[in-house]
């Protein structure tokens, strides 16, 4: 079967989009200064914790998130990024995600309303965080 | 075609769509928030008989009653906000550029823009435009294997369909 001149349109539009946020990965990721990672629970910022840097001795931390339908999450940060370790939420999606170490990068949990995001200083996403809080 | 007919086979088309959205729950897939999309042949299906109006109103139903048989409330608006984008995407393609698009293509497009559609209410719903460039890799090579198969199974359905049942009349 030989593709049709739509279809290629199709297939480059698709290469297209997934350069593009590549491109926003990466200046998402260019900024200097502390990261903070932000545990945002049904709406509200429930923990608050700086990104341990990687000079810093490795002291991976597990914080323990309890969902508001009583359900948990947890939270796994260490200097090679963030991860959720462990949840019982029906699908684990947020369980398979790859950890995250760039600002700008969030694992959500929907079940739970569980957004973990990474912040940098002074960037397009604190601006964000400002309305929505 | 009469009304009644016509009702018979519309009600047919969303009960298929909602099983094969169900069933679909049960196959595992590689990356997290992807999905086979199963149910979006049925929506090619019923654009290519039917139409526009009649393809949308399966989509809608099927993205309400879909979430509520084996998943969240929440769901609804995903699979709502996914489902009408890409209806509407491949209705624009299906109608007036059928001649240079196969069905595999038209359904890769539903599938990319289905992906955006949901990722676009995700940034919405928590309100940070970072899910966007996280996943949108991932769910696009998703799209390409999962649109090009649907594409597939749609086409062999409809020739099937427009030799054996006179649609039309």
């Amino acid at each position: 079967m030989k593709p049709k001149i739509g279809d290629v349109f199709v297939y480059i539009f698709i290469i297209l989009l997934v350069g593009l946020s590549f491109i926003g990965l990466k200046t998402m990721g260019n900024h200097e200064g502390k990261l903070m990672v932000q545990v945002e629970l049904d709406g509200s910022i429930i923990e608050s914790v700086e990104m341990p840097g990687v000079e810093t001795e490795r002291t991976a931390r597990e914080i323990r998130i309890d969902a508001v339908d009583g359900g948990y999450n947890i939270v796994k940060i260490s200097a090679d990024g963030v991860e959720i370790m462990d949840a019982d939420c029906p699908d684990r999606l947020c369980v398979y995600s790859p950890s995250i170490k760039n600002p700008g990068q969030s694992i959500v949990c929907i079940p739970h309303k569980l957004i973990v995001r990474i912040i940098g200083q002074g960037t397009e996403n604190e601006a964000l965080d400002d309305t929505a809080s | 075609m009469k009304k009644t007919r016509k009702l018979t086979l519309l009600g047919l088309l969303v009960s298929q769509a909602l099983v094969l959205h169900y069933i679909e729950g049960f196959i595992p897939v590689l990356a997290p928030g992807a999905k086979l999309g199963l149910a979006n042949i049925i929506t090619m299906v019923a654009l290519v008989l039917f139409g526009f109006k009649e393809a949308m109103a399966i989509v809608i139903i099927r993205a309400v009653l879909g979430p509520l048989l084996g998943g969240s409330v929440t769901g609804i608006l995903y699979s709502l906000s996914g489902g009408i984008l890409s209806g509407i995407i491949m209705s624009i393609l299906y109608q007036n550029f059928r001649d240079y698009f196969s069905f595999m293509g038209i359904s890769t497009a539903g599938a990319v823009f289905h992906n955006i559609g949901q990722l676009l209410a995700a940034s919405w719903i928590f309100n940070t435009i970072g899910i966007l460039y996280t996943y949108l890799p991932i769910l696009m090579v998703a799209a390409v294997v999962t649109g090009y198969f649907n594409g597939l199974v749609a086409r062999y359905i409809l020739g099937y369909l427009k030799n054996k049942v006179e649609i039309g009349s």
